[in-house]
């Protein structure tokens, strides 16, 4: 008898077996000389599935984001926030400014297969490594620029913010309640969705490659990302000629809505589909809602809507969230609450799934961290290592990568053109760390 | 030449005439009700996949969604207008064991496949991965669902559809997405983003996901299974929400509009609107508020740590809101720039929050070619353009969607050799 479902599933996604699987992107080498929050996502991204990332940073003070935590709280002396997107990569401290440097850079576009920035446009061709200059010593190169509104275009030289481009794109405006100002979504989705896309692209870029040898140079920005995510709401605005209302949690397009519990939680409820509706309908025991509103484009019209949502509004209000969740698992309808960072931490299904990860991080200890987005049977994503210090991996890169000699990584140190970590808030390693002892630092 | 005119320059291509990156990928999109499986198998088709779209003989239910169930074009709402873009539309019914038999066949040319029924369903049926990866071991399976093919609850919440606010609630996005407690209900109340945040991140993870498996194919010849949830890719974008409990942190609260990480970094009203306004590093915190002519607060507040701070946050938004509201959007800029000029320390950014309609007048979205008038059944439509661009193998838009079953006969033939008779009589049978 061939085995259940679940239990194939559960041997073929197993997130123990991980490290013994392969890795999709293994051979892949990736410069990243972003910082703060998308580029550096976007690195991380194809650390998760193999690549091997090596994040260049400013010898001394490294990256800006080191500077910026939540609360300012700095566990360990490091941003926790700077953990989030520097996964599994090799930490160089190189000063490009310095000939010597920029030869290193150079060298190293040679072995490599992307390379990917965030900086200003502009800036990346006055350090003389835009992709002008990178294609004639490597044209196979994939050079993604990361930027807030484009390498070209009236806004090229706009600085720019995730919160920037949230206000530029139209996303903030169509979120939160009129009347109120706007909602500034959390935790920087400008950076954290463009980040996702020049990956995919970036990727696209890479298959493509295979086929035919050539790079190429891909023009990322924040802004249009997010104006992509917004799909068929301009063509609403255009065709209805009037602007977008923010409708809270009211989804227009949707049966869907979120509603107070019995015990005080929120709870969404969708019905997308006639079965869903169906399904929600059976739960509620209103089966006339049904009859009155049997297809799914009668349910939209505002005056149904109202009388839709009051009824699931009631419904819910008599019901404890946890039981509506039952339901919906019994009934074929889709529920979810608004649940908290704890029920989150501790959801022993996402545990289980590697969406919350749990590890023990070389540097940090025990930890946890965001798993791989996407689960891959054959080649599923992993998490080895969260940020080091700037420099960490100075000697393992120069010494098993260019082949450079202990002397020369000494005189290098010397004239400055590698460096380290400085003695300042978010930038000096965890108090275990004992860099005297480490033999990757050490290398 | 500057930077700005060169690499205009690289952009500068006749997309037509150059090769897709995913071109020769053919994907089966059998998914049904389901937003993120619809987006992902968008930006595949974008990407050049050749996306065949599968659905019942009486149409997707998605092809029913429109806002306020208000516009309709042939009947098909918005939402699967765009999103229908550059796909093969197929009927086949899967209820009916010839219908699988022909999806097996169909399976047999394909490089993806792309579902949303109930986990395990498919599976059931003797058309899973499991069995058609036996018959044709590239194939690259992709999974959408609320609670995966996996893990703890998987089996048991099997029935539950996925859905964006789902997504957005379950992840804790939505108990982040709140205003402070003192904004009174419903402000105060977790509260979802306008656009379908989820389920759009599902699909773009997913298609990421494709990807990286066609790569893996062509080193080892194997396909696989992929497995998501928009439940995953929303915990994944927002990681710092649970990640305080690692580090022993009470519980995450939303402070909206203040920010955790970083002040000033938030929206505020101003004479013509509504701004977002930055400035918090030291430097561009005191180019800020001087432009706004309160230097005098950056004794009381000289450093990160002491901005930071809740409390200090609420005094500080309020003492510059009530300058903001005095000002006009051309007035902030106007400082700015004279800031500039003067080559005075630190950057103060402003950015207006520009509506939906307003954005569509902007010459900038213009230049850039961001939306397209295209046409549907005899109407002229504004649509987003894939927007992110490659200077070799450049993204399409090539059509909207189209009528339900369509394409039978182009990809029938095309796949399975069957035509006239052979289809009229699926059709009679109402296999297709």
């Amino acid at each position: 008898m061939t085995k259940d479902f679940f239990e194939w599933t559960k041997e073929k996604f197993d997130i123990r077996k991980v490290f013994e699987k392969p890795e999709a992107l293994k051979g892949i080498r990736v410069l990243d000389l972003s910082q703060v929050l998308i580029g550096p996502e976007t690195a991380s991204l194809f650390a998760d599935f193999g690549a091997e990332v090596i994040k260049i940073e400013p010898p001394g003070m490294g990256e800006l984001l080191r500077s910026v935590d939540l609360w300012s709280r700095f566990w360990k002396n490091n941003s926790v926030g700077v953990m989030w997107v520097q996964r599994n990569k090799y930490f160089f401290g190189l000063n490009l400014k310095h000939p010597k440097g920029k030869a290193i850079f150079y060298d190293l576009v040679k072995k490599s297969d992307v390379i990917i920035e965030n900086y200003v446009p502009g800036v990346m061709e006055r350090m003389e490594i835009s992709y002008k200059h990178i294609k004639e010593i490597n044209p196979r190169i994939i050079y993604v620029s990361i930027s807030g509104f484009g390498q070209w275009g009236e806004r090229w030289n706009w600085p720019s913010w995730d919160a920037a481009a949230q206000a530029a794109s139209g996303v903030s405006a169509i979120s939160g309640y009129e009347g109120r100002v706007p909602m500034k979504l959390p935790y920087y989705p400008g950076d954290m969705l463009g980040g996702a896309a020049a990956f995919m692209v970036a990727l696209a870029a890479l298959y493509h490659r295979e086929f035919t040898g050539e790079g190429q140079y891909i023009d990322v920005t924040q802004a249009e990302n997010l104006a992509r995510h917004m799909s068929l709401i301009w063509s609403y605005v255009s065709k209805k000629g009037e602007d977008w209302k923010r409708l809270g949690n009211k989804d227009a397009s949707i049966v869907a809505n979120a509603f107070k519990s019995k015990d005080g939680r929120l709870v969404t409820i969708t019905a997308i589909s006639n079965s869903h509706f169906e399904g929600l309908c059976k739960a509620m025991d209103k089966s006339e809602l049904l009859e009155k509103y049997p297809d799914v484009v009668s349910r939209l019209k505002p005056e149904a809507r109202e009388e839709i949502d009051g009824e699931i509004e009631r419904w819910v209000s008599e019901h404890n969230a946890e039981e509506i969740i039952e339901m919906s698992a019994e009934f074929g309808f889709s529920a979810g609450i608004a649940r908290n960072s704890l029920e989150v931490y501790t959801d022993g299904h996402l545990r289980d799934r590697g969406t919350v990860w749990m590890y023990n991080d070389p540097l940090f200890g025990e930890m946890v961290h965001v798993g791989p987005p996407v689960k891959m049977s054959e080649t599923p994503g992993r998490i080895k290592w969260t940020v080091h210090p700037v420099g960490y991996h100075n000697r393992y890169i120069l010494k098993n990568l260019l082949g450079f000699s202990d002397e020369e990584v000494k005189r290098l140190e010397e004239e400055k053109v590698i460096g380290y970590w400085v003695d300042f808030f978010g930038r000096t390693p965890p108090p275990e760390f004992d860099p005297e002892k480490d033999p990757v630092f050490r290398w | 030449m500057e930077w700005h005119e060169l690499s205009k320059e690289y952009f500068e291509i006749e997309k037509g005439k150059l090769r897709s990156p995913l071109e020769g990928v053919v994907v089966l999109d059998a998914s049904f009700a389901s937003p993120s499986a619809t987006f992902a198998s968008s930006l595949l088709a974008e990407m050049g996949a050749e996306v065949i779209k599968i659905e019942p003989p009486e149409g997707d239910d998605l092809r029913k969604l429109s806002p306020f169930g208000e516009f309709y074009f042939d009947g098909i709402g918005l939402p699967f207008i765009v999103e229908g873009r550059n796909k093969e539309f197929i009927t086949l019914n899967l209820e009916r064991k010839e219908g699988r038999e022909i999806f097996r066949r169909l399976a047999m040319h394909a490089d993806v496949v792309i579902e949303s029924f109930k986990p395990g369903w498919m599976d059931s049926m003797g058309i899973g991965y499991r069995q058609l990866s036996e018959l044709n071991p590239g194939l690259i399976w992709v999974s959408f669902s609320a609670y995966g093919s996996f893990g703890e609850k998987a089996k048991k919440f099997a029935n539950v559809p996925d859905s964006n606010l789902f997504g957005i609630s379950m992840s804790a996005y939505m108990e982040a997405s709140r205003e402070l407690p003192e904004a009174g209900e419903p402000y105060n109340l977790p509260t979802a983003p306008g656009f379908w945040m989820a389920t759009n991140i599902a699909g773009v993870f997913a298609s990421a996901g494709v990807v990286l498996a066609l790569y893996y194919r062509l080193k080892s010849g194997k396909g696989q299974m992929i497995d998501i949830s928009s439940l995953d890719a929303m915990v994944h974008i927002a990681p710092g929400i649970f990640w305080s409990h690692a580090h022993n942190e009470p519980l995450f609260v939303g402070v909206l509009p203040l920010d955790y990480a970083v002040f000033p970094y938030a929206f505020w009203k101003i004479k013509d609107g509504y701004v977002f306004a930055s400035g918090f590093t030291d430097p561009n915190f005191r180019a800020l508020i001087t432009q706004l002519g309160v230097e005098e607060l950056f004794e009381k507040y000289p450093n990160v740590f002491a901005r930071i701070k809740l409390e200090n946050q609420k005094v500080l938004y309020q003492e510059l809101a009530e300058r903001f509201e005095q000002l006009t959007f051309a007035e902030l800029t106007q400082r700015m720039l004279e800031w500039r000029e003067q080559e005075k320390e630190g950057v103060a950014v402003y950015m207006k929050i520009t509506t939906p309609k307003e954005v569509l007048e902007e010459n900038y979205w213009k230049e850039r070619g961001d939306f397209r008038d295209m046409e549907i059944n005899g109407e002229t439509i504004k649509v987003i353009e894939p927007v992110w661009r490659l200077s070799k193998t450049p993204l399409k838009l090539k059509w909207l969607a189209k009528k339900i079953g369509e394409d039978n006969a182009f990809v029938y033939k095309k796949y399975l050799g069957l035509a006239g008779k052979d289809l009229e009589e699926l059709r009679r049978e109402s296999l297709i």
